[in-house]
């Protein structure tokens, strides 16, 4: 008998978690997917997929999602890049590691109205980079109304999530057996070939983590841009999470769930299959 | 000896972006810090043309960082530490809020990641999706549904209302699930063999493995929910209820001589947590002293 | 996987049965013996009352607690001992600069409506009403109002009543203010120019400074609060080519809105418009913007101009065909449409008509006969203390049943709703213009951010 075929224990370990989760977020996402199909006013009545056609008729909408996609696609793949490049270097042994460690993990810890006050000092007409910019005799960037306000998000987002990725990263990289590496290290393996058979494919099933985790991540990058630039903020930083506010704002409770349901079953896309694709490599693992 | 060489000069190439790095990131906590021992005066004198609002007189120039404040003083502690008591009794509010959540999330994920990562049963892979599916749904979409849940069950306004959504969030689960299904399946299968119940392996052999996990996810849970600030915005009336994140997103603009100091003392149980955990995360798995 | 489909389905049975009992609260009626209770005008009437002496409970909103709704609670509870009145009043006194008290009263109060549990009478004043009265969650007021024997429309001002919302009667504000000029009348009658500032719109107000300024007499033409006050009059008399709500179209990047905004800074340098606290104090202007809010405010905003004649005149008209003075509502109530206990909660609302509260803030009340009170007050005392800048120095200045007649017609002529620009395109408008102003950016720049912003609304 293999060791998991117990499907009797697997569901009383799963019980305590899925009665909560089946209560705090099961049953709303089940309204919610209700609520996307219902028209409420002026009586309860099925509206099919008009909620939903609605949604992608509407011009800000689409340019909610597009804004939402591409500040995705760039900044998740760069942060990753760059914390599984820290996570690399913090877990060889490099000058004050410790330090070094815990200074990248901090900006965790700040609140996000310290963080929205930084920004703000920062980038507001009389802020510190424009007080450079003038000193340097440039012309004032208005910058959170312009196209560099994306490119702040994307600061800020990075910024604050590097930490996140790397602690997962360094837990992960602590799992992979030193002696992988020697192994390879005798067979005449170069530090590349080391890393892409060895790091990389240890690292899979973290990498899905932390991939969704970063989109999820990506999508929170909101609370400071609301706090920065409120509800109509430029053009290229009105993300999808500012659309879904403002229809909540206006009560629009179908269109808000038809707009959350379209984005989840998206990403649930994607991640089916990043999910299909480490099943093939268990299997292929064991 | 040349190739020792290269390596040296990569190694401090490398060591140099690591310490930009750690400047970079580390940088507006530094500022914090030092703001925090700042007169009102000279805060508002660097900081007030940008937050000033858009500026009513032109001259007032720009916002300056200064490193050496002109004068230290610790008034802005005093100011928060012993003039205003709610900003103890909201320090215990968080501590109140954060600690339920972090025990109960550990247990309840660790026992579902065992099941998600280990163990087979039907549907496991559709439920799992399910799970992952809830933690994209914005607050917005979640928070009228909750409303609902939540006064049907008579939580609305009370504690609970906050730690029960907390502890079954499914970002826990996940996350063991991960770390579970990492783990030597040969290990498993010979304590099974001599005669150990999935209890026993689970907290026997499990969990110790896992540890560099559970103190990533103790790490990461305790600043998602130190920082949270729209669930106890909406499911808590009550002022006096109110936890620190509130009061701080509130105090930002209003009190901007305090909120260094506010936020230096904020900030430091995290830092401590970091700094206990970081061993545990980087050296955990050493310890255990397991090599597959 | 069956396992898995019937948990599914489970929650979302249970996500059904939640969500239409959230939705349906108000198609239960409580129906039960009626018991003679006294009504505000002191008559006897049927209010159906809680089962078996059950206490009723009403619930009341409102963002901001005001000492004369816990007042108006006391009394009405003393008044009838089985009603219980909770009022959820959050904000306290405490400011709200990070504006998330304010936030905080939105969102709970849009998840307590669309979960079937808001409160029974509702304060709009911060809240979208639009989208309010859109989504059926307001009751129809008219229709209480026609069931309620004792109710006469004629006790109220109609004008306002019926003019405050202009998509029904979904409201009922307790308080309003009316919006004028100050001007100087003596000029005017010596310019021989005969104005009708009820019909006037803003091309022949701006014809008729023109020509005063011709004639000379005063420095500037105008003064208003600040160019955004007055920007804010303009797009409101151009909204329908700025906006085209048909087709969701904004058109703030045309030449139109840049115009304006021009047109201001223009004008204050011809000195047509003064828009400072600085020129209004030292310069001297034909018309003066005002805003009204007691009989004592009408008393002392005469006696603060610096003219020997000095007259209120009603706002340019923003469109054509208008007739009237401008008001503003403040304290506007609504009834849940859900609500279990509209009756009674009809009932409190017209309870905080009735009186003059100690509290009360300092606006004209809605019923009439508070109002009379109030004049009669100013009448017996027969002076106000005058304001130190004004024509009497500080002295006091006479109360005169003439002035106070004006003030009636004032009032009467108070038809035509101030804000019904939206709150969002109102707060954009607001947001983006001081960067203009204050000469941070050009009217182009301002134009495009506001046509972006505003246009995305629309789409949404």
């Amino acid at each position: 008998m293999k060791f998991g075929s117990d499907s009797a224990a697997a569901w009383v370990f799963l019980s305590p978690s899925l009665i909560g989760f089946a209560v705090f977020y099961l049953v709303p996402f089940g309204m919610a997917l209700l609520e996307s199909l219902l028209n409420r006013t002026p009586e309860i009545a099925y509206a099919g997929l008009d909620h939903y056609r609605g949604l992608l008729d509407s011009a800000s909408f689409r340019k909610a999602a597009a804004n939402s996609l591409y500040f995705t696609a760039v900044s998740v793949p760069v942060l990753i890049g760059l914390s599984l490049a820290l996570a690399m270097l913090v877990n060889g042994s490099v000058f004050a590691r410790r330090w070094l460690q815990t200074s990248i993990v901090l900006p965790l810890v700040v609140p996000v109205a310290s963080v929205v006050t930084f920004w703000r000092v920062m980038t507001d007409w009389d802020g510190g980079l424009n007080g450079w910019l003038d000193k340097e005799g440039v012309n004032r960037i208005d910058w959170m109304n312009s196209e560099w306000s994306m490119a702040v998000i994307a600061a800020i987002f990075i910024w604050k999530n590097l930490g996140y990725m790397m602690i997962l990263f360094l837990a992960a990289l602590q799992g992979i057996p030193r002696s992988y590496y020697e192994t390879a290290r005798i067979e005449g393996a170069g530090e590349l070939r080391a890393f892409a058979r060895i790091t990389i494919v240890y690292l899979r099933p973290t990498m899905l983590f932390v991939v969704l985790i970063s989109i999820i991540n990506s999508f929170k990058v909101f609370r400071e841009t609301y706090l920065i630039a409120g509800d109509y903020p430029y053009d290229r930083m009105y993300l999808l999470q500012h659309y879904m506010n403002n229809t909540f704002m206006s009560l629009d409770l179908p269109k808000l769930s038809a707009a959350s349901v379209l984005m989840v079953g998206c990403i649930a896309m994607l991640v089916s299959g990043l999910l299909a694709r480490e099943r093939r490599f268990q299997r292929d693992m064991e | 000896m040349i190739a020792g060489f290269k390596q040296k000069t990569i190694k401090l190439l490398l060591s140099l972006l690591l310490i930009a790095a750690a400047l970079l990131t580390a940088a507006p906590i530094l500022l914090t810090v030092i703001s925090s021992l700042m007169t009102e005066g000279e805060i508002m004198r660097n900081y007030g043309p940008a937050i000033g609002g858009s500026s009513i007189d032109e001259s007032s120039g720009f916002a300056t960082m200064k490193l050496i404040p002109d004068r230290v003083t610790l008034a802005q502690y005093k100011a928060v530490l012993i003039d205003s008591p709610r900003f103890l009794n909201m320090y215990w509010n968080s501590v109140m809020l954060v600690a339920p959540i972090l025990i109960g999330a550990t247990v309840v994920s660790s026992l579902a990641g065992y099941a998600f990562g280990l163990l087979r049963f039907r549907g496991r892979d559709w439920l799992f999706l399910l799970y992952l599916m809830t933690m994209l749904m914005p607050f917005q979409v979640t928070m009228v549904p909750n409303y609902l849940i939540l006064s049907k069950l008579g939580l609305l306004n009370t504690s609970l209302a906050i730690i029960l959504p907390g502890i079954f969030g499914a970002f826990g689960v996940f996350l063991m699930r991960q770390f579970m299904a990492q783990l030597p399946v040969v290990l498993l299968e010979a304590a099974k063999m001599d005669g150990a119940g999935h209890f026993t392996i689970f907290t026997r052999i499990a969990l110790p493995l896992v540890k560099p996990g559970l103190s990533a996810l103790v790490v990461l849970q305790f600043a998602d929910y130190w920082n949270m600030v729209e669930q106890p915005l909406i499911f808590i009336e009550d002022v006096l209820r109110y936890p620190l994140s509130l009061y701080l997103a509130q105090i930002g603009q209003e009190a901007i001589g305090v909120v260094f100091a506010a936020s230096v003392i904020y900030m430091a149980p995290m830092v401590l947590l970091f700094l206990y955990t970081e061993n545990e995360v980087v050296e955990g798995i050493q310890h255990t002293g397991i090599k597959r | 996987m069956r396992m898995l489909t019937l948990l599914l389905s489970a929650s979302l049975l249970i996500a059904a049965v939640a969500g239409c009992s959230g939705g349906t609260n108000g198609e239960r009626h409580v129906s039960s013996p009626a018991a003679g209770i006294e009504s505000p005008t002191g008559k006897e009437r049927d209010i159906p009352a809680g089962e078996k002496g059950e206490p009723v409970k009403i619930v009341f909103s409102a963002y901001e607690a005001n000492a004369f709704y816990e007042e108006a609670k006391r009394e009405y509870e003393r008044l009838h001992p089985h009603v219980r009145i909770e009022l959820d009043l959050p904000v306290k006194g405490q400011s709200d600069l990070s504006g998330q008290l304010l936030q905080k009263f939105r969102e709970t109060t849009n998840a307590k409506f669309l979960s079937g549990q808001g409160p029974d009478i509702i304060e709009m004043d911060r809240l979208p009403m639009d989208q309010y009265r859109g989504k059926g969650l307001l009751a129809d007021l008219s229709e209480l109002m026609s069931q309620d024997a004792d109710f006469e429309r004629e006790q109220y001002f109609t004008n306002v009543l019926e003019h405050a919302d202009t998509g029904g009667l979904y409201i009922f504000p307790l308080n309003f203010s009316v919006e004028g000029l100050m001007g100087d009348e003596a000029l005017m009658s010596q310019s021989g120019m005969n104005v009708q500032d009820d019909t006037w719109d803003w091309t022949v107000f701006e014809q008729t400074v023109n020509e005063l300024q011709r004639l000379g007499g005063h420095e500037y033409g105008y003064a208003y609060k600040s160019e955004e006050s007055l920007l804010y009059d303009w797009v409101q008399s151009q909204y329908p080519k700025l906006v085209d709500e048909q087709s969701r179209e904004a058109s703030f990047d045309s030449g139109l809105f840049t115009g304006m905004l021009t047109a201001i800074k223009e004008m204050q340098a011809n000195k047509v418009l003064a828009a400072n606290p600085a020129q209004l104090i030292s310069g001297s202007v034909y018309f003066q913007e005002v805003h009204l809010a007691s009989p004592e405010d009408y008393l002392l905003n005469l006696s603060a101009v610096p003219y020997e004649q000095p007259a209120f005149y009603a706002k340019p008209k923003a469109q054509e065909g208008q007739a009237g003075t401008y008001f503003r509502t403040q304290n506007n109530l609504g009834i849940n449409a859900h609500s279990k206990v509209k009756q009674e909660a009809w009932d409190f609302l017209r309870f905080l008509t009735s009186r003059a509260w100690t509290d009360m803030p300092k606006l004209f009340p809605i019923n009439k006969s508070v109002y009379e009170e109030q004049k009669q007050t100013l009448l017996t005392d027969g002076t106000v203390k005058g304001n130190p800048f004004g024509r009497y120095e500080g002295g006091p200045i006479p109360v005169t049943q003439q002035r106070l007649e004006e003030l009636d017609a004032i009032l009467a002529g108070a038809k035509l709703q101030k804000s019904y620009l939206s709150m969002t395109i109102e707060g954009i408008l607001f947001e983006e213009t001081p960067a203009f102003f204050t000469g941070q950016k050009t009217a182009e720049e301002v134009a495009a951010l506001i046509q972006n912003k505003v246009q995305t609304y629309l789409n949404e």
